[in-house]
């Protein structure tokens, strides 16, 4: 296999403010910081759970384009990406208590469960249990 | 609250046939509010007339009032979805304005601190070095010296792509061939 995917990226509308959330909030471990200048880092968080070697990227939305999309996306209700947990209510209870904002608490659809939430920094992110989990 | 579900909702389900969970992940499931008086996007509609507030001395009780919520919700509100406070949501806009102005614009320092909507220019000039790292000169300075089509940001002054791995130092390691 020649090809694997190793970077995921989210825009973000502060990197502190989102390295803050998703470390504190969200329980990622902070992956890279690096500066590159231009008040711009490469900011990656790796997930406590799951595969190790797959990386959040906490990418500025500092072009024009990117900030639209991402606003067009929040206005609309749309996630930007989608975590598993292996348990909705208890990770519902959790993020709520560290302040979190639900745009839509856990629902059952069909086997799964899902919750929406707002990440601070611009995005709506979905939570959602798998069937059997 | 009701309001008229998305249409596309619930035409594509989450659940692929399999029973496995497919692309369609994102759709959004039925019912929920996603019409311009949810709550979420009056909201953002409030934060876009705080950015845009830089000629208009708009209030935070004007933008609660956008968001229909008390000045008190609206703060507390505001800052739990956003991580900001309606103030320093204001206040980043005029700095990035700023900012534009500084790199592309002949204005005095001056004129865009009152173009960009302060009052004073030592508190422009504070906030301004707190924010970007040096102040309105300097960073005029370094920013004109990468001005090469008049009127235009060059890129590096507005990444948001992958194309931050290009000024990623440790990216040309010694073994990757041309590095």
């Amino acid at each position: 296999m020649g090809l694997k995917i190793k970077l995921n990226s989210i825009m973000v509308d502060n990197q502190d403010k989102a390295l803050k959330f998703y470390t504190e909030a969200l329980g990622f471990v902070k992956g890279k910081d690096i500066d590159v200048g231009n008040g711009f880092r490469w900011i990656t968080v790796i997930a406590p759970e799951g595969h190790p070697d797959v990386e959040l990227v906490l990418e500025p939305n500092a072009n024009p384009a990117g900030r639209t999309f991402q606003e067009a996306l929040f206005k609309q209700g749309i996630p930007a990406t989608a975590f598993e947990v292996s348990d909705i209510e208890a990770e519902h209870r959790r993020l709520k208590a560290h302040g979190v904002v639900f745009t839509m608490e856990p629902t059952k659809m069909g086997p799964i469960s899902l919750a929406v939430f707002a990440d601070t920094c611009g995005n709506l992110i979905q939570i959602y249990q798998p069937p059997g989990a | 609250m009701t309001e008229a579900p998305c249409p596309a909702a619930g035409a594509l389900s989450p659940i692929r046939s399999d029973g496995t969970i497919g692309a369609m992940l994102f759709i959004l499931p039925p019912g929920l509010p996603v019409g311009t008086r949810a709550p979420i996007v009056r909201l953002a509609r409030a934060r876009d007339l705080l950015r845009d507030a830089c000629d208009a001395p708009l209030t935070v009780a004007d933008a609660a009032r956008e968001a229909a919520l008390s000045p008190y919700h609206f703060i507390r509100r505001f800052k739990a979805v956003f991580g900001e406070t309606p103030r320093q949501v204001r206040i980043e806009a005029r700095l990035e304005q700023a900012r534009r102005m500084l790199a592309v614009d002949a204005a005095s320092v001056t004129d865009i601190c009152s173009a960009v909507g302060f009052s004073s220019l030592g508190s422009f000039s504070y906030l301004f070095t707190r924010r970007v790292g040096m102040g309105p000169s300097e960073y005029r300075r370094n920013a004109r010296a990468l001005v090469q089509v008049l009127g235009v940001l060059p890129a590096r002054l507005h990444p948001g792509c992958f194309s931050l791995m290009a000024y990623w130092p440790t990216v040309r390691s010694p073994q990757s061939p041309g590095g």
